[in-house]
């Protein structure tokens, strides 16, 4: 009898290959170091709503739980996990600091438009935590499953040669996210779920992980169609 | 009888989501468990990885698979 992590994970291996694929590009791209900026601030807006989803996924499930197990169950975790995920004062306050090291402006980030997967990714998650079901967070907090490989942003570093500083969350996240993992799928498979619930935190994760994967080839691959803004394409 | 339509693996392995000559069972049973939004959210992905590979002409699936990297994504 598989458990319902081993059997999410099975489907995101599906789409796994995509996932990585910004990454290899930009560890490959000749302007690295002009791009990996964008990069990160394209996974920045995910840091900075983290908590506030979470929070309204604890809001919804918090209403439902006396009527709802599965709820009742996500209270507690919610509970737990969202002081973890603060990192900063601000949540994902550390990560716009690593940004002021790249030369991003905090406040530019906040008053500029979204990318658009980005934003489609956050008004999903939330429509689905208000109106289909608090777990569906879960497929949005999957990402956790996959931290970044630190050999990886050892090479990012290298090859870019931009300040260390702007690594900082990236790193840590390596091996913290390994615990924060393992903790998710814990308490997934912990969770009593029906076929629904799981329909619902697959078809969350699969979003969440495709529309950051567009979002980062907006960066990455300009001039690919869907991307966003007037950039040039540059073939290598 | 009304006509079906193709399966879920076959719709991913024209897509070239799967590329395994032979999924395992229980790869195959998941497969067949996802619902059509699901295998879109999958298709539509990969077509933009493979609109990236023609434009760039290069990305990791085109050529020999780098070390695996995930993503340089923070949380």
């Amino acid at each position: 009898m598989t458990t319902a992590s081993v059997r999410l994970g099975r489907a995101l291996d599906l789409v796994l290959p995509a996932y990585e694929t910004p990454a290899q590009v930009l560890l490959d791209h000749p302007r690295a170091r002009e791009l990996f900026p964008e990069y990160l601030a394209a996974s920045a807006y995910v840091a900075l709503v983290m908590v506030p989803l979470m929070e309204a996924a604890l809001a919804r499930a918090s209403v439902l739980a006396p009527s709802d197990a599965v709820a009742a169950e996500l209270v507690g975790y919610l509970e737990r996990h969202i002081p973890e995920e603060m990192h900063g004062d601000e949540p994902g306050g550390d990560l716009l600091e690593d940004l002021a090291a790249l030369g991003v402006d905090a406040a530019d980030l906040r008053e500029q438009r979204l990318p658009v997967p980005v934003a489609a990714l956050i008004g999903t998650v939330f429509f689905r935590i208000r109106h289909a079901h608090p777990v569906s967070v879960l497929g949005f907090l999957w990402l956790e499953a996959y931290p970044p490989l630190r050999s990886a942003v050892e090479r990012l570093m290298e090859v870019t040669g931009l300040p260390p500083e702007g690594f900082r969350q990236l790193l840590e996240h390596s091996d913290v996210d390994l615990r924060h993992g393992r903790e998710l799928a814990t308490l997934y498979d912990s969770l009593p779920l029906t076929p629904w619930h799981e329909r619902l935190v697959r078809l969350s994760a699969l979003e969440t992980m495709s529309f950051m994967t567009s979002a980062w080839l907006d960066v990455v691959a300009d001039g690919v169609p869907a991307a966003v803004g007037p950039r040039a394409a540059t073939p290598r | 009888m009304a006509a079906t339509g193709p399966t879920n693996e076959e719709r991913l392995r024209e897509a070239g989501v799967i590329v395994a000559d032979q999924l395992e069972p229980t790869q195959a049973a998941m497969v067949e468990g996802l619902t059509p939004e699901e295998v879109e959210v999958i298709v539509a992905v990969k077509k933009r990885i493979d609109e990236t590979d023609r434009v760039l002409g290069w990305t990791p699936e085109s050529g020999d698979m780098p070390p695996s990297v995930r993503a340089f994504m923070p949380p």
